[in-house]
């Protein structure tokens, strides 16, 4: 995996447990957690996507592109949270999650990855990656 | 007299693909749709997509709050023709931004290229907006925010993926005019439905 990959991936996933951890007395562990499924569901989709492109250096690109497109939704969480005052992190994280997997998927079909592995199951991927994520923040 | 309809047959160099089809394939595959299938079909279809979707997104907001003693019938249908207003002069503006934008990167398509594309993108928000009114004409529960900023986010995705395809696939353009677009939206939203 790539160092920019990882690197997005810790901060965008500790950004939104940051935002989901507030008024919450266990916020850092909340943080940690975060960063660390972001790193467990990368890990995964990078394996799908060497699976799907049978290329682990075209996935590993391919997961580098789509990380940074989390970007735009990670943003927009901290500024409906800060400026609207909508504490909804959960929206902006699952819709980032299945656009990070989407966008991965995409530039690996484009390396000749199939669809049934670039695009269908990461995004039961980033479902479940959603889901894990809610279990989290409830129990946290 | 009569009026010539548009021609929604694809052009020359784009695949012929049902409507359906189309509309799922925004959904999971918007890059690929949009370079392969929507070069014939016509910008003013592709604006009635986000324009139904905010009129049923902005019903939703009405009828919320009608049910809280908020406002009555004439106030339901005045907030319900600003998700019109926004659905398409809105759309027209988040489509001429994106085209403008992606012109300092090198971009050749035409704005109604831009209008299709950024129509399209909310096929998500519109099948979100309709199960949402559904919900909430057959349960009566409070509908617009849950499938309002879901449905709107969902929106994000083909956005970037038209914005990339706009910047010649330059990724650090494409995820600022993402996000400026999805801040506008935002805005645009919480501004015309009272939350601002």
């Amino acid at each position: 995996m790539k160092m920019t990959t990882v690197i997005v991936t810790v901060v965008l996933f500790a950004a939104f447990g940051y935002i989901s951890a507030a008024q919450k007395e266990k916020e850092w562990l909340l943080v940690g957690a975060a960063a660390g499924l972001g790193l467990v569901i990368v890990f995964l989709l990078q394996q799908l996507l060497a699976w799907s492109s049978g290329n682990n250096t075209a996935a590993a690109n391919a997961l580098e592109q789509g990380v940074l497109f989390m970007i735009p939704f990670a943003v927009l969480a901290v500024l409906a949270d800060v400026w609207l005052g909508w504490h909804s992190a959960q929206a902006f994280f699952s819709a980032g999650l299945s656009t990070m997997a989407i966008s991965s998927g995409a530039v690996t079909i484009k390396n000749g990855g199939h669809k049934l592995g670039s695009i269908i199951v990461p995004l039961v991927l980033a479902f479940a990656g959603s889901v894990a994520w809610m279990l989290i923040t409830a129990k946290v | 007299m009569t009026i010539p309809s548009p021609d929604i047959s694809p052009q020359t160099g784009s695949e012929r693909m049902p409507p359906w089809k189309i509309f799922f394939g925004m959904i999971t595959s918007p890059g690929q749709t949009i370079s392969r299938h929507l070069q014939g079909l016509h910008w003013g279809y592709a604006l009635a997509v986000p324009g139904i979707a905010f009129v049923l997104l902005f019903l939703q907001t009405g009828l919320d709050l009608q049910r809280a003693g908020k406002i009555d019938n004439t106030g339901v249908l005045y907030v319900t023709l600003k998700g019109l207003a926004m659905g398409t002069a809105g759309m027209l503006v988040i489509a001429f931004l994106i085209w403008a934008g992606s012109k300092l990167w090198g971009n050749t398509n035409s704005i109604a290229d831009a209008v299709r594309t950024t129509g399209l993108a909310f096929c998500a928000t519109l099948l979100y907006s309709l199960c949402g009114l559904i919900i909430n004409l057959s349960l009566h529960w409070n509908t617009a925010v849950a499938f309002g900023v879901t449905g709107l986010l969902w929106a994000l995705s083909p956005v970037s993926a038209a914005v990339k395809q706009f910047t010649n696939e330059k990724i650090a353009p494409a995820i600022v005019l993402t996000t400026v677009c999805g801040a506008l939206l935002l805005a645009g939203w919480a501004y015309l439905g009272g939350a601002l």
